[in-house]
């Protein structure tokens, strides 16, 4: 199935609802469009991974052989970039081309951003106001939570208001994070469970987390969300899915003011036009700038529905800030997935600096034997998984060495700071290079501005803080002149209500085409500090009731 | 410490079975299994091979490893079983070659020695490679994944429930046990 070349790829007839990307964004209006009497088709440019294979999929990720991009075929000359900022962008890392979307790889954290996000203009004379606040959201939320299945309990202080229970009770603290308890009420700050999309216990047919551990890149158990599982729902209720069919362009009609077809490529080198009503671009925060900036046409001569100059722009993701130490006591922590505290309460700052910043209290010890047992005791650790140089000896001598370099002693603090909407961080068309279609490959141009770093430089600060008071020695910390990214992209189609500023309206429907909708992170306005797929879910929900209404 | 059956089983539920299911599904495929021999595609001289590499690569301090071994390796999915014979006979046609005799008559130390002269510590595992490549992926790596996917192989290093055994939902709650 996965890997099926010949399979039947023609496009459908009599489409209403042409959705272009089958991640969590365009699972979720492929399956309310589909469920309330829609034809919908989907075209995915990646292939459909067997859910029956997730278990050698983990054994791949496990042993130290090939790279980790392989598990879900991400990378080659399918998915070329390039990255011109002043920060480097590992584009390929952060997303997944397959059925499914990158939630096939995520971690599955899921907080509602808060109200403050919606309105950084207001509030603090930053960046834009989005077009819509939470309040406009908040019931989109509630159903977000009830499709992906999200486990958490209303302990946070600091969480926006909510109006029903969580779909599931949170998890239970880590024994690490019940190390920082004393240090944390020391220092007045306030932890509290973290929401996530994992099942803690039995949820919509799918078994309750037993601790696998190896949420990224897979879950065997499929107790982590992943959106193939709203894909086969959307199928279910008669959706079509064309796996490996790459859109090339989306092509307008004479007046430049409807969309008429999804023009894609299939393996057998055939190109076929997808006809349809309405079309959703739903592709992630670079594929769907770039499809609109391939899509030129004599109307639209800088992308299609770019009037407003504004498609590609705005990129924004977020560093992240982490610190480990090692503790006199054993943590001997057994090792889980996920973690499962967090403190919100640096998030709704009263003055514009520094901004929000969501803290993490890390599971760290002991991280898989599995992968040093097999390299031959080359210690490899989650920050450089992509490292698989190999040492040479096993049995005793591996065994010593990995006791000497897994001190069961560590503590870890991760923390997330919101980057602000920049115009000049944005995603481009690359024309010296070229994909496997021969398409220019999307430059991401990413840079982190000084309201980041001061955010950085303050949480870096408090992290210390409760290092101090646990009595910790700091073993290790990520540079903060060169933060890695968490993989959470957003921007670039912003929303708003001004068609010579903004890409699509608050009904997520592009101001330039009538029947172009987009749901994906690419549409936020700002990215706060909070992980993005909650609240791509929840547009993605709404963005499919407007489209019902419209059709 | 003392490997037995039972333990390859566990090994194993990450291989067929989920979870708890898995893990109560492995205990009674261990009572069931109790007193029979290899009825596997194996040869009795390739299990004989396996184990003996086993003996290499482990620890020393874990013990059962030929009952560990025999049961893990006949457990392991069908594909996966056809996968590691044609290795198996290539390596220990190599062996024979050169020693004139199985590996596994060979002392443990020669047996080492057998193993770093055909390059297989030095190489990268590769599923399709060289033969000490194919050597290092689908037999050594293999075992040793067998080894520290299962909670008592992963408790040489003070992990009760490892990365990939379907296991941690209770243990990381859990505080340390000092009296180890
Ligand atoms: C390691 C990691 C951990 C993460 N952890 C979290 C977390 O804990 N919480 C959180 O909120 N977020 C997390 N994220 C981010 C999260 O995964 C994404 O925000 C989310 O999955 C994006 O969903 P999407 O549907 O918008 O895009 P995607 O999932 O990227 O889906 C886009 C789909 O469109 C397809 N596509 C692209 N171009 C075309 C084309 N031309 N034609 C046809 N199809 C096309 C792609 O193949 C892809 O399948 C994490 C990401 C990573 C990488
Ligand atoms: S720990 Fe992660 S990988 Fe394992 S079952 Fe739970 S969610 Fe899935």
């Amino acid at each position: 199935m996965s890997q099926n070349s010949t399979a039947d790829r023609r496009p459908s007839s009599d489409a209403d609802v042409c959705v272009v990307g089958s991640g969590v964004a365009g699972a979720l209006v492929a399956y309310t469009l589909s469920s309330r009497g829609h034809d919908v088709v989907i075209l995915e440019a990646g292939q459909r991974f067997d859910p029956g294979n997730r278990l050698e999929q983990m054994e791949q990720s496990l042993r130290p052989h090939g790279s980790l991009l392989d598990i879900w075929n991400m990378g080659g000359p399918r998915d070329q970039y390039v990255t011109s900022g002043g920060a480097y962008y590992p584009l390929n890392q952060t997303r997944v081309k397959a059925v499914g979307g990158t939630t096939l790889h995520w971690l599955g954290i899921t907080p509602r951003l808060h109200q403050k996000d919606f309105e950084m203009n207001t509030r603090y004379g930053l960046a834009a106001d989005w077009p819509i606040d939470y309040e406009d959201l908040r019931p989109y939320y509630a159903a977000a939570e009830q499709e992906m299945g999200v486990a958490g309990t209303q302990d946070n202080p600091f969480e926006p208001p909510r109006e029903t229970d969580y779909p599931m009770d949170a998890f239970p603290a880590s024994y690490s994070d019940t190390l920082f308890a004393d240090a944390c009420d020391e220092l007045e700050i306030t932890m509290h469970s973290t929401p996530q999309a994992r099942n803690s216990e039995a949820y919509d047919g799918r078994s309750q987390c037993v601790g696998f551990s190896t949420c990224i890149p897979v879950c065997p158990s499929g107790a982590k969300y992943s959106a193939d599982v709203h894909v086969r729902k959307a199928e279910a209720e008669g959706a079509r899915v064309i796996d490996r069919a790459p859109v090339q362009r989306i092509e307008h009609d004479s007046t430049g003011e409807t969309v008429d077809a999804a023009v894609y490529a299939t393996p057998s080198g055939d190109t076929y036009r997808q006809d349809a009503d309405a079309f959703v671009l739903a592709c992630g925060a670079v594929e769907t700038p770039r499809l609109l900036l391939l899509s030129e046409s004599p109307q639209y001569p800088d992308g299609l529905a770019n009037s407003s100059g504004a498609v590609g722009r705005y990129f924004m993701d977020q560093p992240i800030v982490s610190v480990t130490g090692e503790l006199e006591q054993p943590t001997n922590q057994e090792p889980i997935g996920y973690h499962t505290r967090e403190s919100h309460q640096f998030y709704d700052h009263d003055d514009p600096q520094p901004g929000s910043v969501k803290l993490v209290f890390e599971n760290v010890n002991p991280e898989s034997v599995v992968r040093p047992m097999l390299s031959g005791g080359d210690m490899t650790s989650r920050e450089n998984v992509f490292d698989f140089a190999m040492g040479d000896s096993w049995g005793d001598e591996v065994l010593d060495k990995i006791e000497s370099n897994y001190p069961n002693n560590r503590v870890r603090l991760l923390a997330n700071p919101e980057l602000l909407p920049r115009r000049e961080n944005r995603v481009t068309l690359d024309e010296s290079k070229t994909d496997d279609f021969g398409n220019p490959v999307p430059d991401v141009s990413w840079n982190i501005g000084s309201h980041a770093r001061e955010t950085m430089e303050f949480i870096r600060e408090v992290q210390y803080d409760i290092f101090d008071e646990l009595g910790a020695t700091i073993v290790s910390e990520t540079d903060l002149a060169d933060p890695p990214p968490a993989s959470h992209k957003m921007g670039t189609t912003r929303m708003g209500t001004n068609p010579e500023k903004s890409v699509v309206t608050p009904q997520l429907r592009t101001h330039d085409l009538d029947n172009l909708y987009i749901a994906s992170s690419s549409v936020f306005v700002t990215g706060g500090a909070m992980n993005p797929t909650l609240t791509i879910a929840a547009l993605a929900l709404k963005a499919g009731e407007h489209i019902d209404n419209a059709l | 410490m003392e490997l037995t059956r039972r333990d390859a089983l566990y090994a194993l539920v990450m291989g067929g079975g989920i979870g708890v299911s898995g893990v109560a599904y492995a205990d009674r495929k261990a009572a069931e299994n109790e007193g029979i021999e290899n009825e596997s595609g194996f040869s009795t001289d390739q299990l004989q091979t396996v184990v003996a590499i086993a003996e290499v690569v482990y620890p020393t301090e874990v013990t059962g490893i030929a009952a560990f071994v025999k049961q893990y390796v006949t457990g392991l999915r069908p594909e996966k079983q056809a996968s590691l014979i044609p290795v198996i006979d290539a390596f220990s046609a190599h062996v024979r070659e050169i020693h004139d005799r199985p590996f596994w008559e060979l002392s443990i130390s020669d047996r080492q020695v057998a193993l770093q002269e055909l390059g297989v510590d030095r190489m990268s595992p590769d599923p399709t490679g060289t033969l000490p490549e194919r050597v290092r992926y689908h037999l050594i790596n293999q075992l040793l994944y067998g080894l520290f996917t299962a909670p008592k192989g992963s408790k040489l290093v003070g992990i009760e429930n490892p990365v990939g055994y379907p296991g941690g939902y209770q243990s990381y709650q859990t505080a340390p046990d000092v009296t180890e």
